[in-house]
């Protein structure tokens, strides 16, 4: 059995930079896998975890809005998009709830949730209430 | 064979290899016989004229390092085989490999498990009348109780049905131990074992306030493995998450498909929590037997210690390998690396054996 003693001071570095809310710069640490190895993914999958259920501790979060900033629409060639990002930025568009959103993305409900997260930490989106975005609350799906 | 000093002496070493009841081999780092004592000779006929034919003479020989000792059984003796690497002074790299046999120790080990397996295996009986009991007084409609001992009956229902599930995983450790847990290789579809594990412990994860996702993609290949048996393997790893997840927290089984180098294309499962992770210092133990870390939360959920230990068991059974990554403070993910089905050779697709 492979235990994590070979990532010590990999786990001690991700420790502190979770700490300090650096989740995207500890997934950025993570090392690939290898055939033999694929223990780097369980790192990844914790920071995935980790991210959602941040996300979704934040009150009424999937009644909220999620907008492209100002500073992405500016500048939106400097910022490094992954595919998956890139698709969901093509439904942040329709200015959606991010209800609406998990409902009709095919990436899924849990990598949707990580992939959003993501793009608000990389200061791509923002995720608004419905009344601050147009003046009026929108209907929540009960 | 060579040994220090005179030629007298080399005969004299020689003589002794062969006078010894163990059987010895040595073995040179091309993996090819140099030594092979009479007694192993007759432990293993064809470990020189037809080594290909005996999965013990292949794993001999394809070892790089001496690493575990190799269980053998042959005529009713079970052998232990341990291995040695020769002193530098050889000049090459050779390992020697001693057996003994162990059939005393291991008939004494086999009369307490099966005496453990009986007792065991007595007990589920009267514990199904139990249950079968409590089944039908409260859900029969025709059955009238009022609210108060219906919240009695359900009490003793679920820890009856506790019970039951101490008492499987016990006699499955007996049936690893005694080699007789026989498991068939089918073809495994990844993503309906995800969703049938999410479905077996969703109310569950409402009734603990925690969040269950899943995650995979799309054309995940099939695993080469049994249904059943790895849904225990992922009902275990999830009750585990449960015990160390605190409420509000996220819990997620996912799959993808994997590069395994030489061993063919792989699926990846994990299990992951947001609980608080697992001690440096408990990571060693995880996977022995009556492992607790001690780290749980106070849910009332409560195992033999058995439950990973077992999962291992059949994990490795199917030619996969279990392992986890953990972060303190942060969250845990447990995962199973198995064969995809395309990878499995028809010939070991038919059945599998966990080792005795």
């Amino acid at each position: 059995m492979t235990n994590s003693h070979p990532y010590r001071g990999l786990t001690k570095r991700l420790t502190v930079l979770c700490e300090i809310g650096r989740v995207g710069v500890a997934l950025s640490e993570i090392p690939p896998p290898s055939p033999d190895d694929p223990l780097p993914i369980g790192y990844r999958r914790i920071l995935e975890a980790r991210t959602v259920r941040d996300l979704l501790a934040e009150p009424d979060i999937t009644s909220k809005v999620a907008k492209e900033t100002s500073e992405f629409r500016k500048n939106f060639a400097s910022f490094d998009l992954v595919a998956n990002e890139g698709y969901l930025l093509s439904l942040v568009a329709a200015k959606l709830t991010i209800q609406k959103i998990l409902l009709i993305s095919s990436l899924g409900r849990f990598q949707t949730l990580f992939n959003l997260a993501k793009l608000r930490a990389k200061g791509v989106l923002v995720f608004e209430s419905a009344m601050d975005l147009d003046g009026t609350q929108s209907r929540r799906r009960p | 064979m060579s040994a220090s000093g005179s030629p007298a002496a080399s005969r004299l070493a020689d003589l002794a290899f062969t006078l010894l009841p163990q059987p010895i081999a040595l073995i040179s780092s091309q993996g090819k016989f140099l030594y092979t004592s009479p007694s192993f000779d007759s432990l293993f006929p064809e470990a020189r004229t037809n080594p290909s034919s005996d999965p013990v003479i292949i794993d001999l020989l394809g070892r790089n390092e001496p690493g575990e000792p190799i269980r053998v059984v042959r005529e009713a003796k079970t052998w232990k085989g341990f291995a040695r690497v020769a002193p530098e002074e050889v000049g090459e790299r050779v390992v020697l490999w001693v057996f003994e046999n162990i059939s005393g120790e291991a008939e004494a080990v086999r009369s307490r498990d099966e005496y453990l397996s009986t007792i065991v295996h007595d007990l589920r009986g009267p514990l199904a009348g139990i249950r079968g009991t409590l089944d039908f007084i409260l859900e029969d409609p025709d059955v009238p109780l009022p609210e108060m001992h219906k919240e009695l009956f359900r009490e003793s229902r679920d820890e009856a049905n506790r019970m039951m599930n101490l008492i499987n995983e016990i006699l499955d450790f007996s049936k690893i131990r005694a080699g007789r847990y026989q498991l068939g290789i089918e073809r495994v579809n990844a993503a309906i074992l995800v969703r049938r594990s999410v479905l077996s412990v969703r109310t569950m994860a409402n009734r603990e306030q925690i969040t269950l996702e899943s995650d995979v993609p799309k054309n995940i290949p099939a695993i080469a493995g049994n249904t059943d048996k790895l849904l225990q393997v992922l009902n275990n790893l999830l009750i585990n998450a449960f015990k160390f997840t605190p409420s509000k927290g996220v819990i997620v089984v996912a799959a993808e498909a994997r590069n395994g180098g030489p061993a063919g294309p792989r699926v990846l499962i994990t299990v992951t929590d947001t609980g608080p992770g697992i001690p440096l210092e408990k990571q060693d133990e995880l996977f022995s037997k009556f492992a607790d870390v001690g780290t749980s939360t106070d849910k009332d959920i409560a195992g033999t210690g058995l439950g990973l230990f077992i999962t291992k068991a059949i994990i490795e059974a199917y030619s996969g390998t279990i392992t986890f990554a953990s972060i303190p403070g942060i969250g845990t993910s447990f995962l199973m690396d198995l064969p995809a089905y395309q990878a499995v050779e028809r010939s070991t697709a038919e059945q599998a054996f966990l080792p005795a």
